[in-house]
């Protein structure tokens, strides 16, 4: 702390707040209200570096919830709702249409498309940032993959998520365009977008409680962070889907969602119904070798989805529990092993202004040090990475 | 301008003439006119060019004049002969001008040659004179040069017979000095050196010793020699190991004494006798060493067998197993006597080091004394490091136990078991007992080194003694800290408590280790019913050891550690005064462990039992957070009927938050315990405390005015939303952060609170019809009364704990209100009705 914090309030509440990635100079932020019974909108905000202000752009109406926003990766006027209403939810392609050149903030929405599933619970949408017109709907029990045209939308694929798998969230690689990871219950799964099917692999009981958020690494090709209803953050090596790499605590509620930093591989920040946001900075897990390149991760799940997964709860460290202490001293070694800053992986701050539960939360597409944030009051924080932290992985 | 062009051609042939005239020298330069030439032949000699293709060239060498004439009569007609004739004509009158032009110009070069020739004969005669000149001076200078060589000659010689007796100077200083080097060196002790000196300059003394100067330097030497030679005798006298050394110095100082023979004959041969003599007692020295170690190391083990009684608890165990173990009448706990065997080591010790005092004086090589001293820091030490590794596993081995006994309970469950609660509790009584009495009468054994003659023994190194001691606690707390955060299956998490509580294991933990390895050496390797049930039991760890753990790492940081200090400064305080063990502590060197920091040890203890309590929360929140999200999912909230009582989920919340209750007040309020938990929840509580009284005399009103506010929605669309945060700014901040105290109606408070707060997010997922809404708003009401009544227990337990539950209660049924299509509530006395009828259906 000790840095300045901005803040900026929504009318009603809000869940969703995603970084508009298009924008790569200024930092750009889609918040989306899910007031039930109000008309809700979608405000683009922007932050002001030199104010150190955030300042709203853009105003559009969506009468809807707004339960997930999936920007364009090219484009800032065009993304993907996902909504609900009355109970049902489905996703929509939006663009806005506006008189141009004025200066009011006020811009209609034009729908290009439905993403109609198959179900009326969808939850989350992705949108490649690899192949642009490829976008990825995630309803409770199917995934389903969208083709964009000019002239409208094209389901290619779907298929279904699998039995006693209730799907919550996703990601896709930020390098390799066909492997999406999907939160399905207390489980990940991942799958080829080439060929829909069956998951390629899967990491069984990735926490004790359902899964709520994947974040892929921005440099290594293999790695992921999970994070759950359990409290836990869990990186993950997707080769080695039966042993977590690393659990890190901190919330004590449920984490909602969990970010890699875009640029930084040992900057990992969450947001939980706590009240909370975390930042993590795990400098010895983010040296540690990386040998696999882009090509091996495809086949890698789908080898390790065969092998039984172990137990995730029992970690080699509590094997050695007899009566000497000669276990427990090895275990803290393991994570004693001091990096070149002599830094151990762990939370380095806590930013605690929030006063609802934080489900929205985003790292600035545009600079790594800005990590905004929103609960469900409709409050937007904007942190920055404390000094030390930034120097630490800047020198 | 004709006669320009005609000139200019002209002089292009005098070129191309005159170079054809030299040689091919001029062949380069007259080349491109050539060239022009032949451009300009056509246009100036048209005709020519015509006519010579018929007939021969003029130019050629083979050319026939007559034929050439005949030709041309016989081919040309008389108008081109006409033609022909003017151009030869021409011609010829050109070539004839040429002639004389060359002509003209060899002239003019031969005129200037013959000049040039002249000049140079008039010339050379001048150069005659010049030469000899020049000869005569040369003559003069070899003169003058010979005449300066001769003169410095005379210098050179003189200069060279200089250095020699420069030489011979410098040669004699040596000589001069002598006496006074002697002196110098005898002054310094060299004796050898200066009897080398002496040796050296003997012959030279002897030849010239009788004249002048030298007789003086001879004298003297031959003073400074006799003190030597009288240094050395005194010194074969009184020095019997280096006889040979001070016969062989005599002897080159050439002292005629005969008995010098027979004095190093007899050095010699003591030598001789004495070196087998010396590695022998060495050796066995060497030997009596060893087994001095092992008989004490031995006689340690088995103090401290006999101190810990840990052979007996462990064969009480493995004969009763289960819960009998941890009876405080146990006799493995009764029996605890503070004979861990430090007065007899003590006695032993000093009775060698007495001993070995008495030789060190006829073997001085042998450095018996050191050696006594080293043997007798190691025994000591093992000793220490022995005792309280053994008493951190009886501690490990209780807990153990504890855990043994609960796994059991689980598999068992039958009827006439104490109960999980009773054995949580007996444990958590016996630990502290243990803990207790153990150290109690360990640090009174270790004072055994102090009382019986072992005064004498500590003396040379009391500093290190006490840092001993120190290291040995602070190794000891570290490590029960260690095993107790093993035993609760807790691992570093990256969360600030943990790296707290783990914090000196990077240096301290090496230490812990290598104690961990001496430990079974003492104890063997950990068998029985403990081993086994490590295994089983590891997969689940229950909640409630992980409470009682806590409840250990806080009697320790509370109880344990302070007393530890009291009885540090009484008996084991540095001799070097306060501050001393600190400083002796850092100086006394790499081998011995760090010594106590009590400050450094309470904080991580103290995070290490928070850290556990977080943890106890978590478990139970999870599977209280499990239940509530199934049962919130299995509803259909939009569509659902008029509520006739709370769902069931809510008798089943209580009934857990009952059982959690029942475990925590059991192990944590129990009345008259040393632990004094009430005490120590601090001034933080106290802080809590006020706000939630705050909190309590408004909560009436706040109930009102938030159902109030949620019957607004239907007015303003902006103002409900302003209303709410009004209404959000002058409550609670509902915040789940920070350490729960350790005392079961703050931890009860947290559990609860992870439920409600899952119920609540659960909802915020849903769509609520108004029947979804009343139905939550009956659950609520249905566990308020409840839960304040768990809360608020146990006397003052009105921890800002109960606060938060409050808040939640409220969030639950405004969230509720906020995602409903149709906020419509229940009027309180239907509730009241709704309420009753369920409970007297039930």
């Amino acid at each position: 702390m000790g840095e300045p914090t901005t803040h900026y309030s929504l009318k009603y509440q809000a869940r969703v707040l995603v970084a508009v990635p298009s924008d790569t100079i200024t930092s750009k932020w889609l918040v989306g209200t899910t007031a039930l019974r109000e008309e809700n909108e979608v405000r683009m905000l922007q932050f002001d570096a030199d104010s150190e202000q955030l300042v709203c752009k853009l105003v559009y109406s969506h009468p809807a919830e707004v339960w997930d926003i999936a920007p364009c990766p090219t484009r800032d006027d065009v993304f993907v709702s996902v909504w609900a209403k009355g109970g049902n939810s489905s996703a929509t392609l939006w663009k806005s249409v506006g008189d141009g050149g004025q200066a009011s903030a006020q811009m209609q929405l034009e729908q290009q498309v439905e993403l109609a599933g198959q179900s009326r619970a969808m939850r989350c949408a992705l949108w490649s940032a690899q192949q642009t017109d490829t976008i990825v709907t995630l309803e409770e029990s199917t995934l389903k993959k969208w083709s964009i045209a000019e002239a409208g939308a094209e389901a290619t694929s779907s298929c279904p998520a699998g039995e006693m798998v209730q799907l919550w969230s996703g990601a896709l690689h930020p390098r390799n365009p066909s492997l999406l990871c999907t939160a399905g219950s207390n489980d990940v799964q991942t799958w080829d977008l080439r060929n829909l099917g069956r998951p390629m692999g899967e990491i069984k009981m990735a926490h004790k409680m359902p899964v709520r958020s994947i974040s892929f690494a921005p440099h290594n090709d293999t790695r992921v962070l999970t994070a759950g209803d359990d409290c836990k953050l869990r990186f993950w090596d997707l080769r080695n889907p039966g042993q977590a790499l690393l659990e890190l605590g901190g919330h004590r509620h449920w984490v909602w969602r969990a970010l890699y930093n875009p640029v930084h591989d040992s900057l990992v920040a969450s947001c939980s119904s706590d009240c909370c946001v975390n930042l993590y900075y795990t400098p010895n897990l983010a040296t540690a070798p990386v040998t696999a390149s882009a090509t091996e991760v495809a086949g890698a799940p789908a080898a390790g989805g065969g092998t039984p997964a172990g137990p995730p709860a029992t970690t080699p460290a509590a094997t050695a529990l007899g009566g000497t202490v000669v276990g427990a001293a090895g275990a803290a070694a393991v994570h004693k092993v001091p990096g070149r800053s002599g830094d151990l992986d762990g939370k380095v701050v806590s930013w605690d202004e929030h006063e609802d539960s934080v489900y929205g939360m985003g790292w600035s597409a545009a600079e790594p040090w800005l990590l905004a944030s929103l609960s469900f009051d409709g409050r937007v924080t904007v942190n920055r990475v404390p000094k030390n932290i930034k120097y630490k992985i800047l020198i | 301008m004709e006669s320009g062009e005609d000139y200019a051609k002209r002089s292009e042939r005098v070129k191309a003439l005159l170079s054809s005239y030299y040689g091919d020298s001029g062949q380069g330069p007259s080349a491109p006119p050539g060239g022009h030439a032949q451009q300009g032949t056509p246009a100036g000699r048209g005709p020519p060019v015509a006519h010579i293709g018929g007939i021969a060239a003029i130019d050629t060498p083979t050319f026939n004049a007559d034929q050439h004439t005949s030709d041309i009569l016989r081919i040309f007609s008389l108008e081109k002969l006409m033609v022909e004739h003017r151009n030869m004509a021409r011609e010829i009158k050109n070539i004839d001008s040429d002639m004389q032009q060359l002509v003209y110009e060899n002239y003019n070069k031969f005129i200037t040659a013959t000049d040039t020739i002249r000049t140079m004969k008039s010339s050379i005669d001048a150069m005659e004179s010049e030469m000899l000149r020049l000869q005569q001076t040369a003559s003069v200078v070899a003169e003058k040069s010979l005449s300066v060589s001769n003169k410095l000659q005379q210098r050179r010689e003189s200069m060279e017979q200089l250095y020699k007796v420069q030489r011979l100077l410098r040669k004699l200083q040596t000589v001069f000095e002598l006496p006074r080097k002697m002196r110098a060196a005898l002054e310094e002790d060299a004796l050898d050196t200066a009897v080398g000196l002496y040796a050296e300059a003997q012959p030279l003394l002897h030849k010239y010793g009788g004249r002048g100067t030298f007789k003086v330097i001879a004298l003297e030497s031959d003073f400074v020699a006799q003190e030597i030679s009288q240094l050395l005798k005194k010194r074969l006298t009184e020095r019997k190991d280096d006889t040979e050394q001070c016969v062989l110095l005599l002897r080159k100082l050439g002292e005629p004494d005969d008995t010098l023979q027979d004095k190093y004959l007899t050095g010699r041969v003591a030598r001789v006798k004495r070196k087998p003599l010396v590695t022998l007692s060495r050796e066995l020295f060497g030997e009596y060493f060893s087994i001095v170690r092992r008989v004490v190391s031995d006689a340690a083990k088995a103090g401290v067998l006999r101190g810990s009684l840990l052979r007996e608890a462990r064969a009480q165990a493995a004969k009763e197993g289960g819960s009998a173990v941890l009876s405080v009448n146990s006799p493995a706990l009764e029996q605890l006597s503070s004979d861990w065997g430090a007065e007899a080591i003590a006695q032993a010790l000093s009775t060698m080091s007495i001993d070995v005092g008495l030789l060190a004086a006829h073997l001085p090589e042998l450095q018996l004394k050191e050696r006594a001293l080293e043997v007798v820091q190691a025994s000591i030490q093992q000793h220490v490091t022995l005792s309280f590794a053994a008493l951190k596993q009886r501690v490990i081995d209780a807990a153990v136990a504890v855990r043994t006994a609960l796994a059991s309970e689980a598999a068992d469950a039958g009827p006439g078991s104490a109960g999980p609660g009773a054995i949580l509790q007996q444990g958590s009584v016996y630990l502290a007992e243990l803990l207790q009495r153990g150290l109690a009468v360990l640090l009174q054994g270790l004072r055994g080194y102090e009382s019986a003659g072992g005064a004498r023994l500590l003396a040379s190194w009391r500093d290190q003694w006490v840092d001993l001691v120190q290291g040995g606690l602070q190794s000891f707390f570290g490590g029960l800290l260690l095993a107790s955060l093993e035993l609760a299956a807790l691992r570093y998490d990256g969360g600030d408590l943990m790296r707290e509580a783990l914090k000196a294991s990077g240096t301290a933990g090496g230490g812990l280790v290598g104690q961990g390895s001496a430990g079974p050496d003492l104890m063997g390797p950990p068998t029985g019913p403990a081993g086994a049930a490590a295994g089983a039991a590891q997969e689940l760890v229950k909640p409630g050891l992980v409470l009682l753990l806590a409840k250990l790492c806080k009697f320790l940081e509370q109880v344990m550690v302070p007393w530890v200090m009291e009885t540090i400064a009484a008996s084991f305080a540095s001799a070097g005064g306060p501050g001393g063990g600190g400083g002796g502590g850092g100086a006394s060197g790499v081998d011995l462990p760090p010594s106590f920091v009590p400050g450094e040890v309470a904080r991580r203890l103290s995070a290490a039992s928070s850290a556990m309590v977080l943890a106890y929360v978590e478990m139970h929140g999870r599977q209280l957070s499990v239940m509530v999200r199934r049962s919130t999912g299995s509803v259909s909230w939009l569509t659902c009927k008029e509520p006739r009582g709370p769902r069931p989920v809510c008798s089943l919340l209580l009934e857990r938050l009952a059982r959690v209750e029942a475990e925590a007040a059991g192990l944590l309020d129990e009345p008259g315990s040393s632990m004094g938990t009430g005490v120590n929840l601090g001034s933080s509580v106290h802080g809590a405390g006020r706000k939630a009284g705050d909190h309590r005399e408004s909560g009436a009103a706040g109930t009102s005015a938030l159902y109030g506010g949620i019957s607004n929605p239907f007015g303003g669309r902006d103002s409900s939303a302003v209303e709410r945060n009004v209404a959000k700014l002058f409550r609670e901040k509902v915040h789940m952060t920070g350490s729960v105290p350790l005392a079961s109606p703050a931890i009860l408070a947290a559990i609860a609170s992870v439920a409600l707060k899952s119920l609540l997010e659960s909802i915020r997922l849903e769509t609520l019809g108004r029947a979804g809404l009343q139905q939550l708003q009956l659950d609520v009401a249905s566990l308020r009364p409840h839960l304040r009544r768990f809360l608020l227990r146990g006397g003052g337990g009105k921890g800002d704990g109960a606060a938060v539950v409050e808040q939640l209660l409220e969030d639950v049924v405004l969230s509720a209100t906020e995602r409903c299509v149709e906020p419509q509530l229940l009027e309180a006395a239907v509730v009241e009705r709704i309420l009753a009828s369920a409970s007297s259906e039930r």
